[in-house]
């Protein structure tokens, strides 16, 4: 699969569940029953799309013979790990 | 709540009109208006931001306007630069830096001014198709999108690669330092130094603002920053808003985007003076 069809739809299914989710949970906080779970795995799965979305460019750029955009990406995956883990032992 | 779903709405589609992440919408409201504290809304804003993002990239990913090679290659130089930036906070006068950027975010607005009629001119004339340079045309960075206002296809070849990574690098460092969004900066690199057309910048800036702000967002949702109670409204507001921001934002001729993004810049280039002057006034 193309990797602009690839993110489009990593994007897209990550939009709408963490907002179905983060929507669950407001409902239930207005009805007083627990909603922290559904708020927190939406935020979860919010947060994580992005890296899901140009990690998944990674295998869809060697397949399409482009090797040099398929590196692009892994650096970019490579620095966003590395920006986590450096703001972690600050 | 229904003011903070207001304005993340209003946040949501100015950010997918601009390309920015509308953090500088949702954190005055946060703190003058629900009075939560600085460390909150900022947490809240973050994650926010990530919504815009996701939400507006996919519409403009489905309309072809968002360039995912031209933003995986700009970002590698843009992270680094945040990085770098967040490492030289203690030890850079801050008051400078922020006079140097409303100064260059300045420069770029009288840029965006100039060049307003020429874009409609080039959209028309198929002038954004070029040569392009050794780095776009090996990365293969050229494409092309239908624009709804001219109704023409519009194929662009990226150029000055070199400038535009290093300048992006620099758009990092500015946002690591000063806190700032990159979008801001983002959107005229590529349209002012790459020759990208606006709407393009626009699409391609706000798929890499997900990409910076998701990592600093998991930083303050892992320490417990992030307060779910505070982000759900943020979040559901700004994907309304960025859906409806991305489907508005094709529609309107690139010419007047460039005088509305103008306007914006000269806003954050007043924000950042009077941040630089009070610093100093301070010191």
């Amino acid at each position: 699969m193309k990797a602009d069809r690839l993110c489009y739809l990593i994007l897209t299914l990550g939009m709408v569940s963490s907002a179905s989710l983060l929507a669950i949970g407001l409902a239930l906080y207005f009805l007083g029953l627990p909603y922290r779970w559904a708020m927190l795995s939406g935020i979860t799965l919010l947060l994580f799309t992005p890296m899901a979305a140009v990690s998944s460019t990674i295998p869809s750029f060697f397949m399409e013979g482009e090797r040099p955009n398929a590196f692009v990406s892994l650096i970019v995956v490579l620095f966003m790990i590395f920006a986590l883990l450096l703001s972690f032992f600050r | 709540m229904g003011l903070m779903l207001i304005s993340s709405i209003f946040a949501g589609f100015v950010g997918a009109l601009f390309g920015i992440g509308g953090g500088v919408i949702i954190v005055p409201t946060l703190t003058a208006f629900l009075g939560l504290g600085i460390k909150d809304a900022i947490a809240t804003s973050i994650v926010g931001v990530v919504a815009t993002s996701i939400a507006g990239a996919s519409r403009y990913l489905k309309q072809g306007i968002t360039n995912v090679k031209l933003a995986l290659f700009l970002e590698t130089s843009a992270t680094l630069g945040a990085m770098s930036g967040a490492m030289l906070e203690m030890v850079s006068p801050s008051s400078i830096l922020f006079m140097i950027l409303a100064a260059l975010l300045l420069f770029m607005a009288l840029n965006q001014v100039k060049t307003f009629r020429e874009e409609e001119r080039r959209i028309r004339s198929g002038g954004f198709k070029g040569k392009g340079d050794r780095i776009s045309n090996g990365l293969r960075l050229s494409g092309s999108y239908h624009d709804a206002a001219d109704r023409v296809r519009v194929e662009y070849t990226p150029t000055r690669s070199k400038l535009g990574i290093l300048m992006s690098y620099f758009a990092g460092l500015f946002s690591g330092l000063l806190g700032i969004g990159g979008g801001v900066l983002k959107v005229p690199i590529m349209n002012q130094f790459m020759d990208v057309p606006m709407k393009v910048s626009v699409g391609t800036s706000k798929f890499m603002i997900g990409i910076t702000a998701s990592t600093a967002a998991l930083v303050y949702f892992s320490f417990g920053l992030v307060k779910p109670e505070l982000a759900s409204p943020v979040v559901l507001g700004v994907v309304m808003g960025a859906t409806l921001g991305a489907m508005v934002m094709n529609r309107i001729k690139a010419g007047y985007l460039k005088l509305a993004f103008a306007s914006l810049l000269v806003y954050f280039s007043y924000l950042m003076a009077t941040k630089g002057l009070s610093l100093m006034v301070g010191a």
